[in-house]
């Protein structure tokens, strides 16, 4: 019966009915969970809100919030630049540190489950209770700030010092030295973010068919030239996912002090202001993203001509 | 020719041992806090707090994992009503999320019909919103529908989850060629049919992933633990966070939930990895 009424529909009917049929539970997932809220929290910035047990009352009040976090909350401000600089340079470092880790681990060699499985647990680890028991762990504690496993601790800070000397007096300029310092100084931190996209990155590069290198290698192609010409083009999509991912991992990372602060005014009861905050930052992030597609679309077009 | 050939060869084999290297180096430091908990779980009382912490355990002892179920045993309800709470709301929540992520990426990615674009772009900037901006809303909404407190609420909100459906938009885009749809629709094969046989096993990298993913969100009750108010519908974590609470005299039996809520997702890590890989060995050069 549904397959006779359907023929009956042009091709092109038929494109969008299967294609709504397909999208649609999630769609009613996104619209109640997601959409609907993200909406209302439009309301919410513009009011004072009061949550009770029974449901919340919400009473508008202009532009007050917003007028307080751009004129009297320094500490946002501040926050937010700090955020700012800090995704600017972990983005890409992030970025290329986990590509080539995911490369590395795509190679045949012995144990490679194990050590793909090795590189996955910092993703393991960062999940609620276990990350609160091992924090919570003093001993734990005590050692991670030795060896800065989960913030920068002392112990490599004074090895990049010795770095920061070295590379200074073979006369490479400051801000460089400054850069390279700074990521010697993160390089567990950063380890310990990069297990999802490494993840993403390898289920991309596993993607890529093999007959591909199979015919580059017919062709008499090096291995750096199948790099550059399969493995990175074909990685492109990947690339963009994983660059969106980090921004937005970033939000939940314990060290961005912005979100520390919207938690901090959500559990103080002012949602109103958490919300404006939250939205002002999201402009923002949202500002950095449209400037990221922007720039890939136009890379994947001039790759194209 | 030949001589180009064995040059690589010879260079790969050598690359291979360095990287094997660099990788066994970094690893020990991604072991540390896992060794650490292991050992931890394993000492007896008297070994947790001898300062410095020792690395290695000389009488090592099952005590803390057993006291973890005793101690469990004291609540209202039985352990095993935890684990089953925990396994059934991860296992149909992962299967239910893996089949709506995946029919609805394919859709986003290759679907021609109008809105396609403007709901992927706010897909993409309903990423930017972390759920605890959203959360009070959210609850309203869950309790509205009347899911307070039914396993509902615990697997129905993650669902509406938009990274795993972005993630298999991108790996679509890439791995899934428009001709050899076109080919399939030429032959008549549903729209349906398309999508189990062609586009499941093509990103079955990608689904694995998000498997993953939504494995370890869905097992760690990330986000939905304000929804379930009494104790038969609590999941493992909460539990195991109320012994973990017990301060110093339970560190051990803390060491030892690590433990416990740390082996179901490197298990399905494992079990996806080896998969991944028998598919490419496989199917790799179609």
């Amino acid at each position: 019966m549904k397959k006779r009424k359907l023929s009956r529909l042009s091709v092109s009917d038929r494109h969008n009915l299967n294609g709504l049929l397909f999208l649609l539970p999630f769609l009613i997932g996104f619209l109640c969970f997601y959409l609907e809220p993200i909406i209302q929290s439009i309301t919410f910035s513009f009011s004072d809100v009061t949550v009770s047990l029974s449901g919340y009352d919400t009473v508008p009040v202009g532009l007050k919030n917003y007028k307080f976090i751009f004129k009297e909350d320094a500490a946002f401000n501040t926050r937010v630049m700090l955020d700012f600089t800090n995704l600017l340079w972990k983005t890409p470092v992030i970025i290329v540190l986990s590509l080539f880790l995911a490369i590395l681990i795509n190679q045949k060699f012995p144990g490679r489950i194990f050590i793909r499985a090795v590189f996955f647990l910092p993703v393991i680890f960062s999940a609620g209770i276990v990350l609160q028991i091992i924090q919570s762990d003093l001993v734990v504690s005590s050692m991670s700030s030795g060896n800065s496993l989960i913030e920068d601790g002392g112990g490599v800070a004074n090895q990049s010092m010795g770095l920061n000397q070295l590379l200074l007096q073979a006369g490479i300029q400051e801000k460089i030295v400054e850069f390279v310092t700074k990521i010697t100084n993160n390089f567990f931190s950063l380890i310990w973010n990069s297990g999802i996209q490494m993840l993403i990155f390898l289920s991309g590069l596993q993607s890529i068919p093999g007959s591909l290198y199979e015919a580059a290698s017919v062709e008499g192609a090096s291995s750096w030239e199948s790099f550059c010409k399969i493995t990175v083009p074909m990685l492109v999509p990947t690339l963009l996912l994983n660059t969106i991912y980090t921004i937005v991992d970033s939000y939940s990372s314990t060290s961005n002090s912005v979100m520390a602060l919207i938690t901090s005014s959500i559990n103080t009861a002012k949602y109103g202001r958490a919300t404006a905050m939250a939205w002002v930052y999201f402009v923002l992030i949202g500002l950095i993203l449209g400037v990221v597609f922007f720039v890939s679309t136009r890379t994947k077009k001039s790759s194209r001509a | 020719m030949a001589k180009p050939r064995q040059v690589v060869l010879s260079r790969s084999k050598g690359g291979t041992a360095l990287i094997f290297i660099f990788l066994l180096l970094v690893s020990v430091f991604m072991m540390m806090p896992l060794y650490y908990s292991l050992i931890q779980a394993l000492k007896p009382i008297d070994e947790i707090f001898i300062y410095p912490p020792r690395l290695y355990v000389t009488n090592p002892t099952f005590d803390n994992f057993v006291q973890v179920f005793t101690l469990t045993g004291t609540l209202s309800v039985p352990v095993t009503r935890y684990l089953f709470n925990s396994i059934f709301v991860t296992v149909v929540g992962t299967v239910a999320y893996l089949f709506i992520a995946a029919m609805s990426g394919y859709t986003l990615a290759k679907g021609k019909f109008r809105g396609v674009g403007t709901l992927y772009t706010v897909i993409v900037l309903a990423l930017l919103f972390r759920p605890e901006v959203t959360a009070i809303p959210v609850y309203y909404i869950v309790s509205k529908m009347g899911l307070i407190d039914t396993y509902w609420a615990l697997i129905l909100t993650p669902l509406s989850g938009t990274s795993g459906v972005f993630l298999i938009r991108q790996f679509v885009l890439s791995a899934v060629p428009d001709a050899t749809l076109e080919a399939a629709r030429i032959d008549g094969a549903s729209e349906f049919k398309i999508f189990r046989t062609i586009v499941i096993p093509s990103i079955k990298p990608a689904i694995m992933t998000v498997l993953v993913f939504t494995f370890q969100s869905l097992w760690n009750s990330a986000g939905t633990k304000q929804y379930i108010f009494s104790e038969d519908l609590k999941e493992l974590p909460t539990a195991l966070s109320t012994i973990a609470a017990g301060g110093l005299a339970r560190a051990g039996a803390a060491a030892a939930v690590s433990v416990i809520m740390m082996i179901p997702p490197i298990a399905v890590f494992l079990w996806t990895q080896s998969s991944v890989m028998e598919t490419m060995s496989h199917s790799g050069l179609k």
